[in-house]
């Protein structure tokens, strides 16, 4: 077993992410006194508890997570099947455990639980993208909590999990699911702005000059590119009927506010535009800490927990903001390159698991402060107040220190 | 296992990792920094701006007695935004008005801006604002604001307190100060005070969360202004005579003004026929202030004391009688003689029957015409100091503008007229250059013809006769809270250029002028009076009963021009009004009921 430094420039980012959320809760609570009992003393209860479980992890043996890997999984599934009969609902989805007055959401640990099994199934010597069988292995890994998050009423919560197919291409598996996967979305959003029978003759002209080159070149396999521009057509001209039937009416509300089908500064349009009003607000380099003002009288719903990059915005300004986003880049890129340098597959593979992980909620959290996404209420790695996500993450974090350093 | 030409797939993965956290940094680039509406919408999000209306400054009389007060009254303002549908017939019930209004209100106020408050109705009375307070909760979107309202202790001197109303368009693009709703003071002191009187609007940025519930001061007040109260001002005027002399002059048309000479304080300023202060405050200000308007016959909301111009008459002698004597056309031992009246050409003034010739006290004594004529004649006539009539006549008026007439006084008063004095090119133009000579303008020695004073001018006139030689602009206003000085305008010694010895003549005459003249019934007993009376004549019927006087003589307390309009001599109704003011004010009291009696319930009819 050869034995590395800890990655410590890694833990630094963690502990900055950490400590500048905590601040920006902080920030919004603070009254003049502090107190222990508020959520900012409960937040540093919980980093000093995470820092307690990273030492804990740091301290396993690294072949424990991959030994372990299909348990960890199966006991933090479970315990969302738990919580499918027995959890309490809060804020509309039944996602959390609650033990006593203490409440986690096994959904976040199941994340994890699910980067470990999908890097162990993957980094198998005999694992195969091009057996079917595998295949299988490897998306049902990922799909098993992904639908039981869905069933949790939780769709924000179960969106990351699709993230994973990026270390899954990354490891060999075919990339045409990814340009599926894009052009789904491309195509989605395109019918929202332009009637149906536009996009398929827009569509057409690509295909038809494929078809015609293949024809001379006589290649075959134009049945094949014939039955992709079918899909593609009955996906169009089925968006309305997974649009109207699949999509509850407020996920369709979140959708038409997103493109702007609805204006609604009051209603549902009420969080984005007051989280947009925060973060414009702030300018160059913000209101200075404690005085934003949109945030601090609660304009902006839930400011420390979903929506903390308005308080950042707001009281940091452009340059906080864009200093926070920086400081995200460094994380991702960093999981990569240690990844990569680690010769060890169940690493980099895990690696990329959670790196996939933080880039989800990234996207989506800051995205949805920002406008560009629909709101989908799941915490900023790190940022964000609230307990069981810290602790996910700093598994996440830790798990990944020890494997890359040890393995 | 992987194999190893997937490698490069990490660069692909790390582009996607890379660019759309940049994208978001653009984003925000576009959000924070070139989009400035966000602030705007954050500050009217957070920020409430309540603004305190400072309590408006009160006004005393001369002895400190409150004559203008505020108390509370209420508003009834309405957001348009906020108003849901509501029983219209029991609002109009309760409010006594029309459907049709309530309409025309609404549709007002949502011009004017949805989401502020309007003024719907002004200064509810006292049970209208209990009735509609108990049903309020009804009526959302109308709420009710206490403001401060004047409440008057006298029911004299409306003209010189003037009233406040909201103010208008004009108003509010005149002085950004205003906004829809204050109140601005718009005639009398309120009017020429206003600055003053209405103190300094507070504001407080208060933070509101997204209830709209007040959480606390913006930035700890740093932006805040305190309301500064309205300064109190101690008028000039005395409340008692003032009242006392619109009593007198119930039932007639005119004015009386009465000045302390040492200090040129209005005493009283009166202008009849007047209304009642309160009547312009109030839920029945409009109703009201169109009735004082349309009312063509009595012109109540016409200040006659300070800009109505009537030919001052006999009383312009005065005047005259000190500016011969400056110019040095006549003096002491001058008599001129007098044949019921002055002849020039085949034309002849008019006098009335007294003994002749007379030197300047006898002709103010009795009032003689020729004496006058035959004065302003040698003086407009003297070649030896003025090369031609022209000249010697803008030396004249020179010295006549000098004793306050024919301009404005630099003063507080909220109104003035300035009266006429003709200048030469008045008279060049009207007879032609050099065409005209002493006897084409003679009535003007007499105060007839061209000439014509305000009745503030002519208690200015007694007043600088009492303090022989000099005056102080007339003004209202004694002194200011909380401002250490007045105006030194109004403590500035203003000289007429006549020497005092030529007052002692005038002045034996105006005294003999009561005792044995003209003006007899002026005389009060006890007490030297000196008195001018003057009967204007005019083209509105009947002559103009004036009096100019002062008194005591040998200390002078109180000057006063008296104006009937159309009371015939000036002995019939001005002099016995000037005489019970005189006791009135020195003595504090009228012993002659009987006369106070006649002379109040005297009614003057009139035609038109």
């Amino acid at each position: 077993m050869k034995r590395k430094m800890p990655d410590l420039f890694l833990l630094f980012l963690m502990l900055i992410l950490v400590g500048f959320g905590w601040l920006n809760v902080f920030s919004t609570l603070y009254n003049g006194t502090f107190d222990i009992h508020s959520s900012y003393g409960t937040q540093l209860i919980w980093i000093a508890a995470s820092v307690l479980i990273g030492i804990f992890i740091y301290v396993i043996r690294a072949r424990f997570f991959y030994n372990m890997s299909f348990y960890i999984y199966l006991i933090f599934n479970t315990l969302i099947l738990v919580v499918l009969f027995f959890g309490v609902t809060r804020s509309g989805a039944k996602s959390w455990l609650g033990i006593g007055g203490f409440g986690i959401q096994p959904a976040e640990f199941a994340k994890y639980g699910t980067c470990l099994l999908l890097s162990f199934f993957v980094s198998k010597v005999n694992f195969d993208f091009k057996n079917i069988k595998y295949l299988a292995v490897a998306f049902g890994t990922i799909l098993i909590p992904f639908v039981l998050m869905l069933l949790q009423n939780d769709t924000g919560t179960a969106l990351p999990l699709l993230f994973l197919i990026l270390p899954l291409i990354r490891e060999g598996m075919n990339y045409w699911i990814l340009i599926v996967g894009v052009a789904v979305i491309v195509l989605f959003v395109a019918t929202m702005f332009i009637p149906q029978w536009v996009i398929l003759a827009i569509l057409s002209i690509p295909f038809i000059i494929l078809i015609i080159n293949r024809i001379k070149n006589k290649k075959r396999k134009i049945a094949r590119l014939f039955f992709i521009y079918l899909a593609m057509a009955i996906y169009v001209l089925s968006v309305d009927v997974f649009y109207n039937v699949i999509l509850r009416p407020h996920q369709r509300q979140r959708i038409d506010l997103l493109f702007g089908k609805i204006e609604d500064t009051r209603g549902i349009g009420y969080n984005v535009n007051q989280a947009k009003v925060a973060i414009g607000s702030g300018g160059w380099t913000g209101k200075g800490f404690g005085e934003g003002t949109q945030t601090h009288l609660n304009f902006v719903p839930e400011q420390s927990t979903d929506f903390i990059f308005c308080t950042i915005g707001e009281e940091y300004g452009f340059v906080g903001a864009v200093g926070l986003i920086l400081i995200f880049i460094l994380l991702f890129c960093r999981i990569i390159r240690k990844s990569e340098k680690s010769g060890n597959a169940f690493v980099r593979c895990y690696g990329y698991s959670i790196a996939s992980i933080f880039f989800a909620h990234f996207t989506i959290n800051v995205g949805m402060t920002i406008g560009l996404m629909p709101i989908i209420g799941i915490p900023l790695p790190f940022v964000s107040y609230g307990g069981s996500a810290l602790w996910a993450f700093a598994l996440m974090i830790f798990t990944f220190i020890n494997i890359e350093s040890k393995m | 296992m992987a194999q190893q030409n997937y490698a490069t797939r990490q660069w692909w993965i790390l582009t996607i990792f890379v660019s759309v956290p940049l994208l978001y940094c653009v984003r925000l680039f576009f959000l924070q920094v070139v989009d400035n509406k966000w602030n705007r919408i954050a500050e009217e999000n957070a920020i409430r701006i309540v603004t305190e209306v400072p309590p408006r400054g009160l006004i005393f009389d001369r002895h400190g007695e409150k004559m203008v007060d505020n108390v509370i009254a209420y508003d009834l303002v309405v957001v348009p935004r906020n108003v849901k549908s509501f029983d219209t017939i029991e609002l109009c019930n309760i409010l006594g008005i029309t459907p049709q209004e309530v309409v025309k209100k609404l549709e007002k106020a949502a011009i004017y801006n949805p989401f502020l408050p309007s003024p719907f109705i002004h200064a509810m009375s006292d049970t209208t604002h209990a009735r509609i307070a108990e049903k309020l909760y009804k009526f959302k979107g109308f709420y009710d604001i206490p403001r401060t309202t004047r409440y008057y202790h006298t029911t004299a001197a409306a003209h010189t307190l003037g009233y406040i109303r909201e103010v208008n368009q004009e108003d509010l693009q005149e002085d950004k100060y205003y906004v829809r709703g204050d109140y601005i003071g718009k005639s009398g002191i309120e009017r020429s005070y206003e600055t003053l009187l209405r103190g300094q609007k507070g504001k407080r940025m208060i933070l509101k969360d997204n209830l709209g519930r007040e959480q606390g001061s913006y930035k700890d007040g740093q932006y805040d202004t305190m309301a500064v109260a309205g300064h109190n001002l101690w008028a000039s005027i005395d409340k008692s005579l003032q009242e006392y002399c619109e009593m007198l002059m119930q039932g007639k048309r005119g004015s009386i003004v009465a000045i302390e000479p040492s200090s040129g304080e209005i005493l009283a300023l009166v202008t009849a026929p007047s209304y009642a202060p309160a009547m312009l405050e109030g839920q029945m200000r409009d109703k009201n202030f169109l009735d004082l308007l349309y009312d063509t016959i009595n012109k109540p909301l016409l200040n006659r004391a300070l800009t109505a111009s009537y030919p001052p008459g006999s009383t312009f002698k005065l005047a005259n009688a000190l500016v011969t004597q400056q110019a040095g056309i006549v003096d002491e031992t001058t008599r001129y003689s007098c044949s019921y009246g002055f002849s020039y050409g085949n034309r002849k003034l008019g006098c009335h029957g007294h003994a002749s010739p007379l030197d300047i006290t006898g002709s103010v004594q009795n009032s003689c015409n020729a004496w006058y004529c035959r004065a302003f004649k040698a003086m407009l006539e003297n070649r030896k100091l003025y090369p031609n009539t022209a000249t010697a006549y803008a030396d004249w008026r020179r010295r006549i503008m000098l004793l306050g007439f024919g301009h404005k006084f630099d003063s507080d008063l909220p109104y003035q007229r300035k009266g006429l004095v003709p200048d030469t090119s008045y008279y060049n133009r009207f007879y032609g250059k050099n065409r005209w000579q002493a006897t084409s303008i003679i009535s003007v020695s007499i105060g007839q013809g061209e000439i014509s004073a305000t009745p503030v001018q002519l208690a200015n006139l007694a007043a600088l006769i009492a303090n022989r030689g000099y005056y102080y602009p007339p003004h209202l206003i004694r002194a200011i809270d909380n401002i250490d000085s007045l105006n030194p305008r109004f403590v500035t010694k203003k000289y007429t250029g006549i020497a005092q010895q030529y007052f002692q003549p005038v002045i034996l005459g105006m005294e003999r002028a009561v005792t044995a003249g003209t003006a007899r019934r002026a005389g009060v007993p006890g007490i030297r009076v000196a008195a001018k009376t003057g009967t204007a004549e005019n083209p509105h019927g009947a002559d103009h009963s004036l009096l100019v006087c002062f008194a005591p003589v040998e200390n002078p307390k109180i000057a006063i021009s008296v104006i009937v309009e159309n009371g015939g001599f000036g002995a019939t109704w001005a002099a016995p009004i000037a005489s019970l003011i005189i006791e009135k004010y020195i003595n504090g009291e009228v012993k002659r009921k009987e006369l106070e009696q006649q002379i109040s319930s005297g009614v003057i009819r009139y035609t038109k």
